[in-house]
């Protein structure tokens, strides 16, 4: 029987600031986007703030009228990695057997730290107390025999919630709950399983496997096990540093619909993308383009290359040319993504190739121009086609 | 409409056209086998826009039609273990019923005046034509064929470069990585010309016409390369995708001619890729004045041969995907082959002293030229 610990913080962005301001906390604290543009929107709410009916994902506007006399920040993503990196050396000092969620969640297994530590529920106890003690990050800990529960677990009280979540509570816990609670079931699957006459997990966990995997796949069978809190997943440290896929999207100041404004975006994204794979020593091979468009709809295609890249000329190409085969040009476009998946880490030798007279050179100024990023910086030098559009930020 | 003929024969000629049934068509019929009765032969065509091919003998029937028959016809007609096979179809309907011995089968035809219409070779139209032995023929597409891209991205290089010039006819293929080139003489050649025909197109060429020593005729019109050979006539569409020019990546200048014996390599390459990394199956040859050593290492381990040859000029220190080696190494007929050497980091060139005309050029994986 494993033992393991989901960490959770609680309100974690809002919980930064705080923690950084002593005289925000206990008030009312709410991280919003620039206003003035889309993203105008609340992306974490303190507890107190939460106590006005404030919600994640509400306009600005509507979280000032339900809370006048909150604090508005912008969001400071380098606050909150810094917070992140010193909670997660935290965590290792109890076990090498941490698994990152995001940014501020993660499992750990401490099956074999128990001699050193104490039992599971006293290292739970003391990761609570330090990350609250040395950096006045609030936390729920959930423990239990495997992934699936830990989370459930920690997800039952919030703030500062201590659950243990036994096999034997399984019954009376786990199954009343409603399946839209149950972790690994979204927004698609929900509405399936309540047409399926499903409510709640133990309704899921009592539903024959076939008729599940038979509706869902794989899925289906993976949803009957851990409904039944069956999850033999392994605690995977690692489980960041093989990235599946690498991407970037952005939802647009305004709506665009002109064609050089979209390729412009997506020229924008590639550079983006392609130097984060290059970075990582990354190449992939297939090319996805997400668009959304201005009623919300959001449509992808995607393009499998027979050669991997981490050229930013060549994923810009495949997703410009995935863009004016499959978008109407009528559509106007709020939100363009690119992703590169397939990857495989760069090989020693590089197959050269006959007539690559381009892709000799592109490799040569993509050498030469990330060299003077990473000395420089990135804004060190950029296209001439994003110029025009640049603005300091 | 009735017919009837030998099953085997049936079966022969429908195994034939059956390769051009398009899988996916939206235009009607595509996906079935035209059969026509013209009062002498039956006429079978099919075709899927790309690929066509029609082949016609003389039948014993007693009255005209056109049907079109779906794909399965194919199978059914395989499938029959009778001497002689019946057909006939009800032209008001389409309705067709086979039989042989004591199976009948009964098949929902269609009507064939949607059928597109099998481009005919017109003589005052040709563009091009030349006479080639079949033999001929599928030893250029055996040497070529393998080369080429499967990417469908890099259109031009799905295809085999046709160059004929005087009565010198070329075919050459690459994938970017290597090229495969080689040449023979045909005859009755009417003028130069150059195109690209589908590399999956010309697969079939090597199965529909497999006697060695018959005589294809070839002809070239309006974006067409039409193959006849006795009564079956294959057509295929050209690709109109330019292919960059071949004669400038040859290069002239061999610093070294290494002479190796074909079997033995090729069984301490494939001994060699069991080990061999990644995706691009990298082996190292460290070529010297009377051996090679061949290297490759994983990180399941590392394995390390060494093989007589017999070197002029320089040697070099190299690394190739062995699959590109190994796949022209196969083709090769001479019990040795010759390697040529044009530097660290530059392409080498295989060539068979029994195939005078053919060269394959392969393209290393660049390396640090450090000796282990």
């Amino acid at each position: 029987m494993r033992s393991i610990i989901h960490v959770d913080m609680n309100a974690f962005f809002a919980s930064c600031h705080q923690a950084q301001n002593p005289g925000w906390r206990g008030k009312p604290l709410l991280v919003a986007g620039d206003p003035q543009k889309r993203h105008g929107i609340i992306l974490t709410a303190s507890y107190e703030a939460r106590k006005y009916g404030v919600k994640t994902a509400i306009p600005v506007w509507q979280a000032k009228k339900l809370c006048p006399q909150g604090i508005f920040v912008p969001p400071d993503h380098s606050l909150y990695t810094s917070y992140s990196k010193k909670i997660f050396a935290i965590l290792k000092e109890y076990t090498p057997l941490v698994e990152p969620f995001s940014i501020d969640e993660a499992w750990l297994d401490v099956t074999g730290s128990e001699r050193l530590f104490g039992s599971a529920e006293e290292i739970g106890q003391m990761l609570q107390k330090r990350i609250a003690k040395e950096l006045k990050i609030p936390c729920s800990v959930g423990i239990a025999a495997n992934k699936f529960l830990a989370k459930m677990a920690s997800e039952r009280q919030k703030p500062r919630g201590f659950t243990v979540l036994r096999q034997r509570d399984i019954p009376s816990v786990l199954w009343p709950l409603p399946v839209e609670e149950m972790v690994g079931v979204g927004k698609k699957i929900a509405p399936a399983l309540r047409e399926m006459g499903i409510k709640t997990i133990g309704q899921l966990a009592a539903m024959p496997k076939r008729l599940l995997v038979s509706r869902f796949g794989i899925m289906g069978e993976i949803l009957s096990q851990l409904a039944n809190g069956i999850d033999d997943s392994p605690v995977d440290p690692y489980v960041f540093d093989t990235a599946k896929s690498i991407g970037h999207s952005i939802t647009l100041p305004r709506d665009i619909d002109k064609p050089e404004e979209v390729a412009r975006v997506l020229l924008d994204l590639s550079e983006r993308v392609g130097r984060r794979l290059r970075r990582g020593g990354y190449l992939g091979r297939t090319i996805t383009l997400t668009v959304k468009d201005q009623n919300f709809v959001s449509s992808t295609r995607s393009y499998t290359l027979q050669e991997a890249t981490c050229l930013t000329e060549i994923i810009y190409r495949t997703a410009l040319q995935l863009y004016q085969t499959h978008f109407e040009s009528w559509r106007k476009v709020r939100l363009l993504g690119i992703a590169v998946s397939k990857l495989q880490l760069k090989e020693k030798g590089s197959q050269l190739t006959l007539w690559a007279d381009e892709t000799e050179r592109l490799n040569r100024l993509t050498k030469a121009t990330d060299m003077l990023k990473d000395r420089f910086g990135e804004r060190i030098l950029c296209r001439a086609t994003l110029f025009q559009g640049h603005q300091p930020d | 409409m009735l017919f009837s003929l030998s099953q085997t024969f049936l079966s022969e000629h429908l195994q034939i056209v059956a390769k051009a049934i398009a899988t996916r068509s939206t235009i009607p019929g595509l996906d079935g086998i035209l059969f026509e009765c013209d009062g002498n032969d039956l006429i079978l065509t099919a075709t899927n826009m790309e690929l066509g091919i029609q082949t016609r003998f003389p039948a014993v029937h007693k009255e005209k039609g056109r049907v079109v028959l779906p794909g399965k016809i194919v199978d059914i007609v395989r499938h029959l273990s009778a001497e002689s096979v019946q057909i006939k179809v009800n032209l008001d309907n389409y309705l067709t019923e086979i039989k042989s011995g004591q199976a009948e089968f009964q098949l929902y035809g269609q009507n064939a005046d949607d059928y597109p219409v099998f481009p005919t070779v017109l003589p005052e139209q040709k563009e091009c034509s030349f006479n080639i032995k079949s033999g001929e023929l599928r030893r250029l597409l055996r040497q070529t064929l393998f080369a080429v891209s499967q990417d469908e991205s890099k259109l031009a290089f799905t295809g085999v470069l046709f160059t004929l010039s005087g009565n010198l006819l070329t075919l050459s293929s690459s994938d970017t990585f290597r090229l495969a080139t080689t040449s023979c003489h045909v005859t009755a050649a009417t003028s130069d010309a150059t195109f690209l025909v589908p590399a999956k197109n010309l697969q079939e060429v090597l199965r529909i016409f497999a006697a060695e020593d018959r005589i294809i005729e070839a002809v070239l019109q309006q974006n067409q390369l039409f193959l006849t050979s006795g009564t079956t006539c294959l057509s295929s569409r050209l690709l109109e995708e330019n292919f960059p020019d071949v004669q400038r990546v040859i290069p002239q200048k061999i610093i070294g001619k290494a002479s190796i014996n074909t079997a033995n390599f090729i069984k301490a390459l494939e001994r060699a890729t069991l080990l061999a990394e990644g995706t691009n199956h990298v082996v190292r040859f460290s070529i010297g004045e009377n051996t090679m050593v061949i290297r490759a290492s994983s990180k399941y381990g590392k394995i390390q041969e060494q093989l007589p040859i017999s070197l002029s000029g320089e040697g070099v220190e190299i690394a190739f995907n062995a699959r590109f080696l190994l796949e022209a190494l196969k083709i090769i007929e001479s019990e040795e082959f010759i390697l040529e050497i044009t530097g660290t980091n530059k392409p080498c060139i295989i060539k068979d002293p029994l195939a005078p005309g053919y060269l394959y050029l392969v393209l290393p994986i660049k390396i640090k030229n450090k000796l282990k």
